[in-house]
């Protein structure tokens, strides 16, 4: 092999060194591509949840209780929960027990996919609507999307994504320009300054207890 | 899907028609409207009736402003409804009120005035109740600590068949918490609230099958469980999967996962 010259670059045409370019950066990118979902690919995670809550919310021969619950499971392997739930959780974390942990976690992802499940749509003639993508930081891509139905206000929401194992997650969520996450950070650290960390825990079952709606006798 | 349809109607019609009279059709057309997800429709049916002082009404149009449902969320309004219908006695709305006063969103939070409330109606046999009455007496929230009470009331909603009181109870015997520590009992209490769909239960009885721990070694049952809680994110369970895989054979898979495919909560 003949050493590399400098002086040989002339002799070569420009194609010949955009296809080196290329080459030289082709392993970067993909390493690049690699730290974050692609716009394209976040963007139908979303429109694809979307069109999962019309197909579960809206089976015909299951109670509404039924239809959530199902939707809800599926909707867990969508998110990070484990992450968003110690983010949320804060300095906290550190104090629990692992007792404490594991029912913060589970009453966590109860508590929080009750509310996200319903930013997707899916009840009578609701539609959501993808519209559009952008980067954020190093690793993540948040997506906008908005709902519409003839009985409510338009709902606009951003989903923020991020590659987890090689998989898009959904790391927060926020609603009217308002991060969730950081919506239940605060609150979560006031019931804890207020009542510790069992307060807490306690709030969350409550709000996870709530009775529904009860059908004719 | 053209039966799944016929099936919704039968269904809403059964609804409307399965009153013994006509003073039930606006509630029943309601509770239709909620079940097709028409939240809108359900108030619309539901508040005139609440307007009118029917109990049942006031509890459900409670329920969608706690939900934000065809309303903007307001805890205030769920409260003053649920109190209405709690004076008239309404087991539920009592709960959810007494529920209410723990989260303590409205900025009214009174544990013992809640403690009080659940005490009536876990005492009247609500499994929820029970199951919340025992967690504010195990922890000393709103009165003083009483372990011995608030196991007596968790094995009371367990033994409706409650999946987080089954599970609760199960950790109390794995760990010797209260009761005298019973792997075999815990396993079973584990595996009688996996059957509800409880999660963690579903996780917990993955690992005991595949361990023989406090029940005996089955790795079909391993597998259906460690799958079931896969596919609702546990992740955990998906390395279980993968682990037990490699030492099951092609028949054990398949029918492991036929068993996490039919897997329908009771």
């Amino acid at each position: 092999m003949k050493p590399y010259r400098v002086a040989s670059r002339p002799r070569y045409g420009a194609g010949i060194w955009l296809l080196c370019l290329i080459a030289t950066l082709a392993p970067v990118s993909a390493v690049l591509a690699e730290t974050r979902p692609g716009a394209a690919q976040a963007q139908q995670f979303i429109a694809d949840l979307g069109a999962e809550a019309v197909r579960v919310l809206r089976q015909p021969n299951l109670s509404l209780e039924q239809r959530e619950t199902i939707f809800r499971g599926m909707l867990a392997q969508k998110f990070d929960l484990e992450f968003i739930g110690r983010f949320v959780l804060g300095r906290n974390w550190q104090a629990a027990t692992p007792d404490q942990r594991e029912e913060y976690q589970a009453l966590f992802a109860e508590f929080v996919l009750r509310s996200y499940s319903r930013l997707l749509g899916g009840y009578v003639d609701e539609q959501l609507t993808v519209q559009g993508a952008r980067e954020a930081g190093q690793r993540d891509v948040i997506v906008y999307s908005r709902i519409s139905g003839s009985s409510n206000q338009p709902v606009q929401s951003l989903w923020r994504l991020r590659l987890i194992n090689g998989q898009p997650r959904i790391i927060d969520v926020a609603a009217a320009g308002v991060s969730l996450s950081i919506t239940q950070r605060e609150e979560f650290a006031a019931v804890i300054s207020r009542n510790g960390l069992e307060g807490l825990l306690e709030m969350l079952r409550a709000r996870t207890l709530t009775l529904s709606a009860e059908g004719p006798r | 899907m053209k039966y799944g349809f016929l099936a919704a109607g039968v269904l809403a019609l059964c609804l409307l028609t399965a009153c013994d009279d006509g003073r039930d059709a606006p509630f029943s057309r309601g509770y239709a409207a909620y079940q097709q997800g028409d939240f809108a429709a359900a108030h619309a049916a539901w508040k005139p009736l609440a307007d009118k002082g029917d109990a049942r009404a006031q509890f459900n149009l409670g329920v969608l402003y706690a939900e934000g449902r065809g309303v903007s969320r307001d805890m205030a309004s769920a409260m003053r409804l649920w109190r209405l219908a709690a004076d008239q006695g309404h087991m539920r709305a009592r709960h959810n009120l007494a529920l209410a006063l723990i989260s303590g969103e409205t900025g009214i939070q009174d544990y013992a005035s809640a403690r009080e409330q659940l005490k009536i109606i876990a005492d009247a046999g609500y499994a929820n109740a029970q199951y919340s009455l025992g967690k504010l007496l195990s922890e000393g929230l709103g009165g003083p600590k009483d372990e011995a009470m608030a196991i007596a009331y968790i094995e009371q909603a367990a033994g409706q068949g409650f999946p987080k009181a089954l599970y609760n109870l199960g950790k109390l015997y794995r760990d010797g918490d209260g009761v005298a520590q019973n792997e075999e009992k815990a396993a079973a209490l584990f595996a009688e609230a996996a059957k509800h769909g409880h999660l963690r239960a579903q996780q917990r009885m993955a690992f005991r099958l595949a361990e023989g721990r406090g029940v005996a070694r089955d790795d079909v049952q391993a597998l259906k469980w460690a799958l079931i809680a896969a596919n609702q994110g546990a992740a955990d369970s998906v390395l279980l999967v993968e682990n037990l895989r490699q030492r099951m054979t092609e028949e054990q898979i398949e029918g492991a996962e036929a068993a996490a495919r039919a897997f329908v909560p009771e």
